[in-house]
C-alpha cells in the first residue's frame, strides 16, 4: 500500500514537472498583451511611479524608456491588445495588489466600444498574462460566453494545437536576453514604420453621447477601484484622428470624471497634438499608433503634464531600478539600429556600423576593380581592416570591433562559421558541395542573405540583442557602385 | 457531455470521489442521480423517456416474476406472452416514433407521390434522443431475460433503473445484460475502495480510448470528412483512402467510447462486457461480427436470429434469418436505406460465402494451398477488411444514391498521379498532420497486435511491463492525448458517431 501509495506521488510529481514544461513551450507568447502582463509580476513590489492602462493606444504611444530616461519616472505599461474596458478594470485590480502608483492612467479609446465580448484573439491576449486567481476567473467571466469560458480558463485546450508552429523562441524563456527579440519594455511596443496620415480637423465637437452601459458600468468600476486605492486616476485619450461619434463618446467621459472630483480626472490629448510637436506626416505608423519618434514627442508632453499634477518621484541613479536603466540601454539600442536601417548613404551607413557590439560581414561581388569610384569604396572600407586592393575577385571578410574574424581572400572555396549570441550562427562558404557555384554565401542560421549580385553587401548582426539589424546591398550600376542602399 | 469533454473531466471524478466517500449503502442512489445528471445535461426532457422506458420494463418484470410464482396453471404462459409483448411494444413503439417517423413517412410519402397522391406533411419536428437505441435494447433484454428466467426481476426500482441509465455506458452501449450488470450492482455496496491494480487499469483503459478518440478518429475524420462531403471533387484514390480511413475512425471512435466506459466503470468497481475485440484482424465476415460490437451482435443472436430459428434449420431459413437478423441490425443502426443495404451487404457476403464454402475447400484442396501459412491468413484478412471497407462506403455516405456515386467514382476515376503530386494534403491533413496520424495509427496496430495475440488488453499488457516502460507509454499517451488531441475552441468537439443510433 505504502510503495504503491509513494509510487502514484511520485508519478503525479513528474506528470506536474512535465505539464509545466508543456504549459511553458506551448503558451501564447503575445508582445501586444500577455507578456505585458507576465513581465508586471516581475517589478519590485511597490516600486512602479505611473501605470499605463488601456488598448495599442496606450502601450503604442507612451514610451517608458522616454518616461524613465527623461524625467526618471519608473511608467509600465499594462495593457492589450484591442483591450475592452473590463479587462482594463481586472487589470487595475491585479495591478493594485502589489503596487501603489502616484497615479493610474486608463486610456479612453476602447470605453467607446459596445458588445459584450471581443473576437477570441483579444479574449487571450486580455487574460491569460493574468497569474491564476478568483480576479482572473472573474475577469475571463466578464471576457467570452459562458460556453466558452472553461477553455480560457484552462488555457491549454486553446494553445495545444500549437504544436505545428513552434519556433526556438518558444523553448526560451521571455525575460532575460529575449528582450530586444520580444519587443517589450516594461509593457512597450515600438513601431519603427513611418506612414503619413491626415491631420485631425480643427472643428469643435461638445455634445455628449450616452456610453454602452456595460462600459460605463466598467469605467466608473475602474475609478472606484483607484479611489478605494487612495490612488489618483487619469483617464485620457491619446492623439488621433478620432470621428465625431467618439469625440461624443470622450466628452461623456470628461462628465463622468467630473462627478468624482478630486483625484479623477479627464483629458483628451487629441487637440494638444500641434503644442506636442506631432507631424502626422512622418509620426505615425498607422491611424492610430505612432512611430518610435511620435511616441517620444507625445510622451514628453504626457510627462510634464503627470509632473505637474502628480507627485511623481525621480529615481534615475537609483540601484534598484536597475531594470529600467537596461531597458534605456536596449531602448537607445533599438534607435540605433533602427537609424543604421533608416540610412542610406554608405559613407553614412559605414560610419555608423562603427560599433563594438556588431559582428559585420562585407561581401563583394562581381567586376569591382574597374568600378568608377573603386578608389572612393575601398577607402571607405580600409577603415574596416578590409584591403580590396589584396584581392582581385568575389571576396568576403566579417568584422568585429576593428579585428578582422575571416577574410576569404582569393580562395574559390572556403566555409567558415562563427557562433553569435547563444543560438545563432553565421556561416560564410563558397565553393562547397559539387553543385554551388565558387561565390560567396552568407548563412545566418539556414537563411542565405544577398541583396545585391553585383556590388557590395553588408549583413550586421547585433550581439547585444542577439539580432540581425539588416543586409544592406549596394549594387554595381553601368560600372560605378551606386552610394545608396538597394 | 461527451467523455471528450472538460465538462466529463470534471463530471467523472467528482462522481467517482462521493462515491467513495459516501456511505457505503447510498452509493446506488448517488450512481442513479449521477447517471440521470449526465443524460440530463443533453436534454433534460429526455430524462422522461429512459424513465417511462425503465417503468414499463420494470413493471413488466415484476408482472412476468408474479406470474411465474403463481400456482402452474394453463393459462400462465399466454399472460406471460402479453405482458411481454406490451412491453416489447411500448419501448419499440417509443423507439419507432423517435427514431423511425422520418423514414417511414419519406417512404409512405414516396409512395404516395408514385400513385399521384398529396404527401402528408409532418406538424412537428422529432428530435433523435441520444442513445435511445442502446437503452431500449438494454431493457428489453431484461425483460425477455426474465420471461426466459434466466434473470430474477429486480425488486429494488431504483437498482433498476440504474441498471437501465448506468451513466458510462447508456449513450453508446456496450449494451448491457441483466445478468451482468445487475448482479454488479447489487453488490456495489461491497466494492473495495482502494485497489491499485483495478482503479489504474481503468485509468489507462481510459485513457487509450481518448487517444482513439481524439488523436486518430478525430484526425481521420478531417480526411473523410472532406472527401465524403465533396466526393464529386475526387478520384478512386482519395475516396478509396477516405473509405479506409473512414473504417479506421469508426473503429476508433466507436471503440473508444466501449473502452472509456468499460474503464469508467472499472474504476467504480463495475466490469462492462468487451464490445470490441481487434475486429480488422477477423478472418471471414463471420468473425468480424464475433469481434465487433460484440454487445450489439450478441443481443441480435440471443434475442432475434437464435429464436427465429438461428442455423439449426433448413438452408433457405437459415439464410432468411441471417438476412432478418442483418437486414434489422442495419436498420437499427440508421433511419435509412443506405443503412439497411449496408446490414443486408453483411447478411449477403455470409450466404454467399456459406454458398461458395464447398467449392472454396475443393480449389484449395486441389491447388494443395496450405491454410495455415502466415500468407493465408494475410489474405483472408485482407478480403475481410475490403469486403468490410465496401459496406462502409454505404455506412458512411449520406444517402444510397450518393454511396453509388461513390463506388462509381471509385471503380472509374482512377489516379494515381496524386500518390506523388501532393494533393493529398490538401484534404484536410497536412503533412504534420498526416504525419501524427500514421504514427497514432501505428500504434494502434501495435496494441490490437498485441490484444489478438495475446488476448490482453492494454492496462494488462503493461501492468506486465517494468516501471520505466509503463510510465513512459502512459506519459506518452496523456501528452498524445493533451497535445495532438482534437479538442479546444478551435475545434468543434465531434460527438461520438454511434451516438446517433
Amino acid at each position: 500500500m505504502i510503495r504503491k501509495s509513494v509510487k502514484i506521488i511520485v508519478f503525479f510529481l513528474i506528470l506536474s514537472v512535465l505539464l509545466l514544461r508543456f504549459h511553458q513551450v506551448f503558451r501564447f507568447k503575445f508582445n501586444d498583451g500577455i507578456y505585458g502582463m507576465e513581465q508586471f509580476y516581475e517589478e519590485k513590489e511597490y516600486s512602479l511611479d505611473a501605470i499605463f492602462f488601456g488598448s495599442s493606444h496606450m502601450y503604442v504611444n507612451v514610451n517608458t524608456s522616454v518616461l524613465w530616461k527623461e524625467y526618471g519616472i519608473a511608467g509600465y505599461d499594462l495593457g492589450g491588445s484591442e483591450q475592452p474596458v473590463w479587462n482594463s478594470y481586472y487589470y487595475v485590480k491585479e495591478a493594485l495588489k502589489t503596487q501603489k502608483p502616484s497615479v493610474l492612467v486608463l486610456d479612453c479609446y476602447t470605453v467607446c466600444r459596445s458588445g459584450d465580448y471581443v473576437d477570441e484573439s483579444r479574449i487571450i491576449k486580455n487574460t491569460y498574462g493574468m497569474k491564476f486567481s478568483r480576479d482572473k476567473i472573474e475577469a475571463v467571466k466578464a471576457s467570452s460566453p459562458e460556453s466558452d469560458r472553461m477553455g480560457y480558463l484552462l488555457e491549454y485546450p486553446t494553445y495545444h494545437g500549437r504544436y505545428g508552429d513552434l519556433t526556438r523562441s518558444d523553448f526560451r524563456k521571455y525575460a532575460d536576453t529575449d528582450f530586444m527579440r520580444s519587443n517589450s519594455w516594461k509593457g512597450q511596443y515600438l513601431h519603427t514604420g513611418i506612414h503619413s496620415q491626415p491631420q485631425p480637423g480643427t472643428e469643435t465637437i461638445t455634445e455628449t453621447a450616452e456610453l454602452d452601459e456595460r462600459s460605463e458600468r466598467y469605467l466608473r468600476g475602474t475609478i472606484e477601484l483607484a479611489r478605494e486605492a487612495g490612488v489618483p486616476i487619469l483617464l485620457m485619450v491619446v492623439p488621433y484622428v478620432p470621428n465625431p461619434e467618439e469625440t461624443r463618446f470622450y466628452n461623456r467621459m470628461e462628465e463622468i470624471a467630473g462627478e468624482y472630483g478630486e483625484g479623477v480626472d479627464f483629458v483628451n490629448f487629441n487637440p494638444r497634438w500641434e503644442e506636442m510637436g506631432l507631424d502626422f506626416s512622418v509620426d505615425y505608423m498607422d491611424t492610430c499608433h505612432m512611430n518610435y519618434q511620435g511616441s517620444e514627442k507625445f510622451t514628453r508632453y504626457l510627462a510634464e503634464y503627470l509632473k505637474a499634477r502628480y507627485a511623481l518621484p525621480d529615481h534615475r541613479g537609483d540601484d534598484t531600478y536597475q531594470s529600467y536603466d537596461d531597458m534605456a540601454r536596449y531602448y537607445d539600442r533599438f534607435v540605433y539600429n533602427d537609424r543604421i536601417r533608416k540610412t542610406t548613404e554608405l559613407p553614412d551607413y559605414l560610419a555608423k556600423l562603427w560599433n563594438p557590439d556588431y559582428v559585420t560581414v562585407f561581401f563583394i561581388k562581381s567586376d569591382y576593380k574597374t568600378m568608377s569610384n573603386y578608389n572612393e569604396v575601398r577607402d571607405l572600407l580600409a577603415g574596416y581592416g578590409i584591403s580590396l586592393d589584396e584581392v582581385s575577385g568575389d571576396a568576403v571578410w566579417a568584422v568585429q570591433n576593428g579585428n578582422v574574424l575571416f577574410a576569404s581572400g582569393d580562395a574559390a572555396e572556403y566555409c567558415w562559421h562563427q557562433e553569435l549570441g547563444r543560438y545563432d550562427v553565421l556561416t560564410v562558404r563558397s565553393g562547397q558541395g559539387k553543385q554551388e557555384q565558387t561565390v560567396p554565401q552568407v548563412f545566418l542560421n539556414d537563411s542565405s542573405y544577398s541583396m545585391v549580385n553585383d556590388g557590395l553587401n553588408i549583413l550586421t548582426y547585433d550581439l547585444v540583442g542577439e539580432n540581425l539589424v539588416e543586409c544592406a546591398g549596394f549594387a554595381i550600376v553601368d560600372g560605378t557602385m551606386e552610394m545608396g542602399k538597394r | 457531455m461527451l467523455f471528450n469533454s472538460i465538462d466529463f473531466m470534471i463530471f467523472f471524478p467528482v462522481v467517482v470521489g462521493v462515491y467513495f466517500l459516501i456511505p457505503r449503502r447510498a452509493r446506488y442512489l448517488w450512481l442513479l442521480l449521477s447517471s440521470y445528471y449526465f443524460y440530463m445535461s443533453w436534454n433534460p426532457e429526455y430524462a422522461l423517456l429512459i424513465a417511462g422506458s425503465t417503468l414499463a420494463t420494470y413493471a413488466s418484470g415484476r408482472l412476468l416474476a408474479r406470474l411465474q410464482k403463481a400456482p402452474a396453471r394453463p393459462k400462465t404462459s399466454p399472460y406471460k406472452k402479453w405482458v411481454v409483448a406490451v412491453c416489447l411494444a411500448v419501448n419499440l413503439g417509443i423507439l419507432v416514433f423517435f427514431k423511425y417517423s422520418d423514414f417511414i413517412l419519406n417512404n409512405f410519402n414516396h409512395m404516395l407521390s408514385v400513385l399521384g397522391v398529396a404527401r402528408i406533411q409532418r406538424k412537428f419536428d422529432i428530435l433523435l434522443p441520444v442513445g435511445i437505441s442502446f437503452y431500449t435494447f438494454q431493457a428489453l433484454g431484461y425483460t425477455i431475460d426474465v420471461y426466459r428466467g434466466t434473470v430474477e426481476a429486480e425488486k429494488n426500482l431504483f437498482r433498476y433503473a440504474l441498471f437501465v441509465s448506468f451513466f458510462p455506458q447508456l449513450v453508446a452501449g456496450p449494451i448491457e445484460r441483466s445478468g451482468n450488470l445487475i448482479a454488479q450492482l447489487n453488490h456495489v455496496e461491497d466494492i473495495r475502495l482502494w485497489d491499485y491494480e483495478r482503479i489504474t487499469g481503468g485509468a489507462v483503459l481510459m485513457l487509450w480510448g481518448l487517444f482513439q478518440k481524439m488523436v486518430i478518429a478525430d484526425r481521420a475524420a478531417v480526411f473523410v470528412n472532406t472527401a465524403y462531403n465533396g466526393y464529386w471533387h475526387y478520384g478512386s484514390i482519395e475516396l478509396i483512402l477516405a473509405t479506409v480511413l473512414f473504417a479506421l475512425q469508426i473503429y476508433c471512435d466507436f471503440a473508444s467510447y466501449s473502452l472509456i466506459a468499460v474503464g469508467a466503470a472499472r474504476i467504480m468497481g463495475i466490469r462492462l462486457m468487451e464490445n470490441f475485440d481487434t475486429p480488422y484482424f477477423a478472418r471471414s465476415i463471420r468473425e468480424f461480427w464475433r469481434r465487433w460490437h460484440i454487445s450489439l451482435s450478441s443481443w441480435f443472436r440471443d434475442y432475434l436470429y437464435i429464436p427465429l430459428g438461428g442455423s439449426r434449420c433448413s438452408k433457405l431459413r437459415y439464410y432468411g434469418n441471417l438476412m432478418i437478423t442483418f437486414l434489422v441490425s442495419g436498420l437499427w443502426h440508421g433511419a435509412s436505406w443506405n443503412f439497411v443495404v449496408w446490414g443486408g451487404l453483411h447478411g449477403v457476403y455470409q450466404v454467399i460465402g456459406d454458398r461458395l464454402e464447398p467449392v472454396k475447400r475443393q480449389m484449395e484442396k486441389r491447388f494443395s494451398v496450405n491454410r495455415d501459412c502466415f500468407s493465408y491468413k494475410l489474405g483472408q484478412v485482407l478480403v475481410t477488411f475490403a469486403l468490410v471497407n465496401f459496406s462502409w462506403v454505404f455506412f458512411r455516405a449520406v444517402s444510397l444514391k450518393e454511396a453509388v456515386s461513390i463506388l462509381g467514382r471509385i471503380t472509374t476515376k482512377w489516379n494515381l498521379w496524386v500518390l506523388s503530386d501532393q494533393s493529398l494534403y490538401r484534404l484536410g491533413l497536412d503533412v504534420t498532420e498526416v504525419h501524427i496520424l500514421a504514427i497514432s495509427l501505428l500504434t494502434l496496430f501495435i496494441v490490437d497486435w498485441v490484444k489478438y495475440k495475446t488476448g490482453k488488453t492494454i492496462d494488462l499488457v503493461l501492468r506486465e511491463q517494468v516501471l520505466w516502460f509503463r510510465w513512459l507509454a502512459l506519459f506518452a499517451l496523456l501528452f498524445g492525448i493533451i497535445i495532438y488531441g482534437m479538442y479546444g475552441p478551435a475545434y468543434s468537439a465531434a460527438a461520438f458517431i454511434y451516438f446517433q443510433f
